[in-house]
C-alpha cells in the first residue's frame, strides 16, 4: 500500500513536471458531470465526472477531482469540501457524500491542475428524509413559561411585602402611647418611627422590582445574538494587558482604535485574538510563530490559508484594513528579533524528515534521493504539497522553501547523503528523527500535542507509536526495541 | 468598668431579672479579650481584601482556576456558606410552624447566622468573577433560562425574607435594650434601638400585626430555603457533565444544606454560651436535640450518596469511571473517605451513646461535619471539572495563596460580623424564652417597658 502511495506520488510528481515542460499539454480540462437531481437527507448522493482532455480528446487519468458545496453557517458563507476522488484510467472519477442539510444545494466540481478547467457547478435538491442534525422540538406544556415565574416571583414577593408592611401596623397601635418616651425627647419625633418601617418595605420592593425586571425584559436580550439591546460581548483580554474601565455594563464590542498606528494595530492584533498563539509581542508562543516584521501580504497569506493547524480568516471575519493595522503593530519592533538563518538542512529535519526519512531515504514519504526535478519544480511541490504531502504554503517562506529544496537537490549529487550527524543517544535520535517534525523539538511546540510531561501511560503512548493515534500516523516501520526506546525517552522529557 | 456594672444587680434573683442581665450583658461589659478578637478578625479581612486587590488587578490568572477546571475554592464556599445559611430556616422557622418549645433560646441566634452565611456566601460569586465590574449585566442582560439567573433570584429573595425575618421577632427585645439599657451604652446604640423598636410597648394591638406578620413569614420561608439549595445545585445538575448530571441534586444539597447549618449553629451557640454565659439557657439539652438532628440529616445523606453513587456506579457509562476513579481511590479519595466516615457516620455515632451525647462531643462532631461538607463542596465542584468530556487529559486544580487568603477573610468576616452582632443586638429572644418559660409554669414574663398592666400576659403570645 505505502509502496503504491509512493508510486503514486511519484507518478503525481512527474506528471507535475511533465505538465510544466510541456505547457502545451494541458491547456484545457473539460469536466462532465452525471448528477442526480433529487436527494434525501441522510442518504448518499453519488456523482460520476468524466475528465478530458480538450485538446487530444483523450481521456485525463490519475487526476485529483474536488466537490465543493456553496453553503453558509453563523453569516459567514464560502464553499465547504466535500468529497474528492481520483480520475481512473477511462477518466472517470465517483464521488459520495452523505448529505447532511435539506433544501436545494449548489455544488462545484473542480479539477485541481495541472492545467486549466472551468469548475462546473451542480444543483441537488436534497429532501427531508430522515432526521439528522436538527434538535428535536421542545415540549410546549400550557402554563409553563415565563408567565409562570413572574407568577411565583409576584406571590412569594407579594407576601414578603405584606408581612414586612405589617410592620406599620405595630408603629401605628403604639403611637401616641403616653408610655412611649420616644415623644419625649425632641430630637426624635414621633413621626420618625416609620424612618425605618419604610426602608424596610423600599428595601423589599426595590428586590422585588429588579427581580421582576429581570425576568419580563428577558425576550429582548438574547444575549450573544446582538438585538435591540446592543449587547455586544467584552473584549478578550489577555495576560498583562490592562483592561482600562468603561463603565459598569458591557463595553462596546468594536475593535479601538489606539492613539497611533502602532498601538491602533496592538489592539487590533489582540482584539482578533492573535496573541493567543503568537504571543502578546508577537514573538510567537507555545503554538504560534514569531509574527514580527512579517509585511501585511505575508500576514495576509498565512491568515486566508490557515496554516498548520492555525484557523483560516477570512476578508468578513478579518479584513485587509485589520491586517494592515495588525502589520503595522508587528513591524514596530525593528531587529528586535533576529531573523534566523536559513538552512536548508534545519528546515529539512524540523519539516520533512519525519515523513521523507532523516537522510532523505524515504518512509511515508517517498526517498528523495536522486530525484530528477528543478530546484523551481521541488519548490512547487512543497508549495502545492501532493497526494499525502501537505501544502507548506504560509508555513514555510520562500527563503525556506528554497533552501529546503536545494538541499533535496544536493541529496542528489552522486556518493554518501548529507552526513547525519549521530546523536550520542540513539533515543534521542529517533525521536528527532520521527517525532519532532509534529511535536516540536524536546516535545514541546510542535503542532501535535505536548510530549513533554505527558500524561498518557508508557502501554498508551507504545500503542499510539505503533497504531497511531487521532491524526498521527502509525510509524510500522520501527521495531519494538526502537518504540521502547522512544516511549522511555518521550517519558523522560520535560517541559 | 464598676459604673458599668452599678446597673446589674450584684445579685440577681428573680428570673426575669436573671435574663435581662443575660442578655443585656455582652452589651453592657466588653472584655480586652474582645477588642483583641476583632483586631484579628479586620487583619484577616484586611489581607483578604489586599489577596484580592491582587486578583481585581491582574485577573483570575492569580488563582489556581484555569480553561478546564474553571471554577474551585470560591463556588464551593459560595455553595458552602449558602448552606449553613439554613441553620435559621430550619431551626427557628420549621420548629416555630411546629411549636417546638425548646427552640426558643436559640432562634435570634440561628437567624443571625442565615444572614450572615447569605451575606458572605453571595460575596463568593462576586469574587468568582473574573470581571467584577461586569456584575451588573445580570440585571441589565439576564435570562432566566440561566441558572445562574435562578440562582440571583432565589438568593435574593431568601436574603431579603431572612432578612425581615431576623427583623420582626427581634421588635420586642429591641424595646426591651431601648427600655433596659441606659447606663454604660453608646449614645448611637440608644438612637438604633429607639428606631428599630419602632415605638414597641407591648400592647396587644401591637402584638396582632406582629404575630400574624411572624405566622406568614414562618410558613413562607421554609420553601424559600428548601428552593435556595435546590437551585444552588441545579447550577450543576442543569449540565450534562459527569458526577453532576444527577437528579437527586437538589436533595442533595438541601439535606447537605440543613446538615451543616446544624453543625455551625451548634459550633456557635457552644462559643457564646462559653463566652457570655448563657448555660441556663443554652443547655445540654439543646445540643442533645440538635445531635438528634445532625444524626438524622447524616442518615438521609448517606441514604443520598448511596442512592447516587449505586444507580450511576452500576451502569458506569462513559466517563463515570473515570470519576469514579478519582473519587474513591483516586486524588479525592482521602476528602471522599474522611466525609463519608467522618462528617456523616460520626454524628449518628455520638448521638446513639449516653456516653457521647456530651457538649465536648457533640461540638466536636459538628467540626468534624462542617469540614466534611465543606469538603464535599469542592470536590462534588473540583472533581466534576476534572473529568474530561473529550478526549484531553485531566487537569489539576489546586488553589493558590490568594485563594487561601480569601478563603480565611470570608471565615474571618463571617466570625466577625457575629462578634459585631452580640455587641449590638440581643442575642437571645426573650420574649419567646419568656412565653415558653411562662407556658411550663415559670415565672411570668419581664415586663416590656412599661407595659399596661391592662394587657393580659397572654395576650402577648404568639397566635399559632
Amino acid at each position: 500500500m505505502k509502496r503504491w502511495k509512493a508510486g503514486f506520488f511519484i507518478a503525481l510528481v512527474a506528471a507535475l513536471t511533465f505538465g510544466l515542460a510541456l505547457p502545451a499539454f494541458a491547456t484545457h480540462i473539460e469536466i462532465e458531470v452525471t448528477s442526480p437531481s433529487h436527494s434525501e437527507l441522510g442518504s448518499t448522493s453519488e456523482i460520476t465526472v468524466k475528465l478530458t482532455d480538450a485538446d487530444s480528446s483523450g481521456p485525463v487519468a490519475e487526476a485529483e477531482v474536488v466537490l465543493y458545496q456553496t453553503t453558509d453557517f453563523g453569516g459567514q458563507s464560502g464553499k465547504v469540501r466535500v468529497a474528492h476522488s481520483t480520475t481512473d484510467a477511462d477518466g472517470i472519477a465517483q464521488l459520495r457524500w452523505v448529505e447532511r442539510s435539506s433544501g436545494s444545494k449548489d455544488y462545484t466540481v473542480e479539477y485541481s491542475g495541472p492545467g486549466e478547467s472551468s469548475p462546473e457547478g451542480i444543483a441537488i435538491h436534497v429532501g427531508e428524509g430522515s432526521q439528522l442534525y436538527r434538535s428535536q422540538e421542545g415540549l410546549k406544556l400550557p402554563g409553563i413559561g415565563v408567565s409562570s415565574i413572574i407568577g411565583l416571583l409576584v406571590l412569594i414577593w407579594g407576601t414578603l411585602f405584606i408581612a414586612a408592611a405589617l410592620v406599620f401596623a405595630v408603629v401605628r397601635a403604639g403611637r401616641d402611647d403616653p408610655s412611649d418616651n420616644w415623644t419625649v425627647e425632641a430630637e426624635a419625633p414621633s413621626r420618625r418611627r416609620f424612618l425605618f418601617p419604610i426602608a424596610v418595605v423600599l428595601f423589599v420592593a426595590g428586590l422585588a422590582a429588579t427581580l421582576l425586571t429581570v425576568v419580563v425584559r428577558n425576550p429582548q436580550t438574547h444575549g450573544n445574538l446582538g438585538g435591540p439591546g446592543g449587547y455586544a460581548r467584552t473584549p478578550v483580554a489577555y495576560l498583562d494587558q490592562v483592561e482600562q474601565f468603561a463603565g459598569f455594563p458591557l463595553a462596546a464590542g468594536e475593535t479601538p482604535v489606539g492613539p497611533n498606528a502602532v498601538e491602533g494595530g496592538r489592539i487590533t492584533y489582540v482584539a482578533h485574538g492573535c496573541a493567543a498563539c503568537h504571543g502578546l509581542d508577537a514573538d510567537g508562543g507555545v503554538v504560534g510563530t514569531s509574527l514580527r516584521n512579517h509585511s501585511a501580504d505575508a500576514l495576509e497569506a498565512a491568515a486566508r490559508f490557515g496554516p498548520l493547524g492555525m484557523p483560516a480568516f477570512n476578508e468578513a471575519n478579518l479584513p485587509r484594513a485589520d491586517i494592515e493595522k495588525i502589520a503595522a503593530y508587528v513591524g514596530s519592533f525593528g531587529g528586535a528579533t533576529p531573523v534566523p538563518e536559513v538552512s536548508g538542512d534545519q528546515v529539512f529535519s524540523q519539516f520533512c524528515a519525519t515523513c521523507h526519512g532523516a537522510d532523505g531515504g524515504g518512509d511515508i514519504g517517498p526517498a528523495l534521493g536522486g530525484i530528477e526535478l528543478s530546484i523551481e519544480e521541488i519548490i512547487s511541490v512543497v508549495t502545492s504539497g501532493g497526494e499525502r504531502m501537505p501544502s507548506w504554503r504560509g508555513t514555510l517562506s520562500e527563503e525556506q522553501m528554497r533552501a529546503v529544496a536545494e538541499y533535496v537537490k544536493a541529496l542528489n549529487a552522486p556518493g554518501p547523503g548529507p552526513v547525519v550527524v549521530p546523536n550520542v543517544d540513539e533515543s534521542a535520535t529517533l525521536f528527532s528523527e520521527k517525532c519532532s517534525g509534529c511535536h516540536g523539538a524536546g516535545g514541546v511546540g510542535g503542532f501535535a500535542p505536548q510530549l513533554a510531561g505527558t500524561q498518557l501511560p508508557a502501554d498508551e503512548l507504545t500503542a499510539a507509536i505503533s497504531v497511531g493515534r487521532g491524526g498521527m500516523p502509525a510509524f510500522s516501520d520501527l521495531t519494538g526495541d526502537q518504540v521502547a526506546l522512544l516511549v522511555s525517552y518521550i517519558l523522560t522529557l520535560q517541559p | 468598668m464598676v459604673s458599668l456594672r452599678s446597673e446589674s444587680r450584684a445579685t440577681p434573683s428573680t428570673w426575669t431579672e436573671r435574663i435581662e442581665d443575660a442578655v443585656l450583658g455582652p452589651v453592657r461589659h466588653t472584655s480586652p479579650w474582645y477588642y483583641v478578637l476583632v483586631v484579628f478578625l479586620v487583619a484577616v479581612v484586611g489581607w483578604g481584601i489586599y489577596a484580592y486587590s491582587l486578583q481585581f488587578r491582574h485577573g483570575l490568572i492569580e488563582t489556581g482556576m484555569r480553561d478546564r477546571i474553571s471554577w474551585g475554592l470560591y463556588i464551593s464556599l459560595f455553595v458552602f456558606f449558602i448552606g449553613i445559611s439554613h441553620a435559621g430556616t430550619l431551626v427557628s422557622a420549621i420548629l416555630r410552624v411546629s411549636n417546638a418549645g425548646w427552640r426558643t433560646p436559640i432562634t435570634r441566634i440561628a437567624e443571625f447566622i442565615t444572614v450572615v452565611a447569605l451575606l458572605t456566601g453571595a460575596f463568593f460569586v462576586i469574587i468568582d468573577l473574573g470581571r467584577p465590574d461586569r456584575l451588573l449585566n445580570v440585571i441589565i442582560y439576564g435570562r432566566w433560562q440561566s441558572p445562574i439567573a435562578w440562582d440571583v433570584i432565589a438568593v435574593t429573595t431568601y436574603l431579603a425574607s431572612s432578612m425581615v425575618y431576623l427583623y420582626l421577632p427581634m421588635i420586642p427585645d429591641l424595646a426591651l435594650f431601648r427600655d433596659r439599657a441606659k447606663v454604660g451604652v453608646a449614645t448611637w446604640k440608644k438612637r438604633l434601638y429607639r428606631v428599630l423598636a419602632v415605638g414597641w410597648v407591648g400592647k396587644a394591638s401591637q402584638m396582632r400585626p406582629l404575630s400574624r406578620a411572624l405566622t406568614i413569614l414562618m410558613i413562607l420561608i421554609i420553601p424559600i430555603a428548601v428552593s435556595v439549595h435546590t437551585v444552588v445545585s441545579w447550577i450543576f445538575g442543569m449540565t450534562l457533565r459527569t458526577g453532576w448530571n444527577s437528579t437527586i441534586f437538589g436533595i442533595m444539597f438541601v439535606a447537605g444544606a440543613i446538615f451543616s447549618g446544624v453543625a455551625t449553629l451548634t459550633i456557635v451557640l457552644a462559643v457564646l454560651r462559653k463566652v457570655y454565659h448563657l448555660e441556663e439557657y443554652i443547655t445540654l439539652e439543646h445540643f442533645q436535640k440538635l445531635a438528634y438532628l445532625l444524626a438524622a440529616f447524616s442518615l438521609i445523606m448517606i441514604y443520598v450518596n448511596i442512592s447516587e453513587f449505586l444507580t450511576t456506579g452500576y451502569k458506569l457509562e462513559g466517563s463515570e469511571l473515570f470519576h469514579f476513579r478519582e473519587l474513591f481511590v483516586g486524588q479525592f479519595a482521602g476528602m471522599y473517605w474522611f466525609y463519608f466516615y467522618g462528617g456523616l457516620m460520626l454524628p449518628g455515632l455520638v448521638a446513639l451513646y449516653r456516653r457521647t451525647r456530651t457538649i465536648p462531643f457533640i461540638v466536636g462532631a459538628a467540626v468534624v461535619v462542617d469540614i466534611s461538607m465543606f469538603l464535599e463542596r469542592y470536590f462534588i465542584v473540583v472533581a466534576g471539572l476534572r473529568t474530561p468530556l473529550m478526549p484531553y487529559e485531566a487537569a489539576n486544580y489546586a488553589p493558590t495563596w490568594v485563594e487561601w487568603s480569601i478563603m480565611a477573610a470570608g471565615f474571618a468576616w463571617f466570625a466577625l460580623l457575629i462578634a459585631l452582632f452580640v455587641k449590638v443586638f440581643p442575642i437571645l429572644a426573650v420574649w419567646e424564652i419568656a412565653e415558653h418559660h411562662e407556658s411550663i409554669g415559670g415565672e411570668k414574663a419581664p415586663e416590656m417597658a412599661v407595659a399596661e398592666p391592662s394587657v393580659p400576659a397572654k395576650q402577648w403570645r404568639v397566635r399559632r
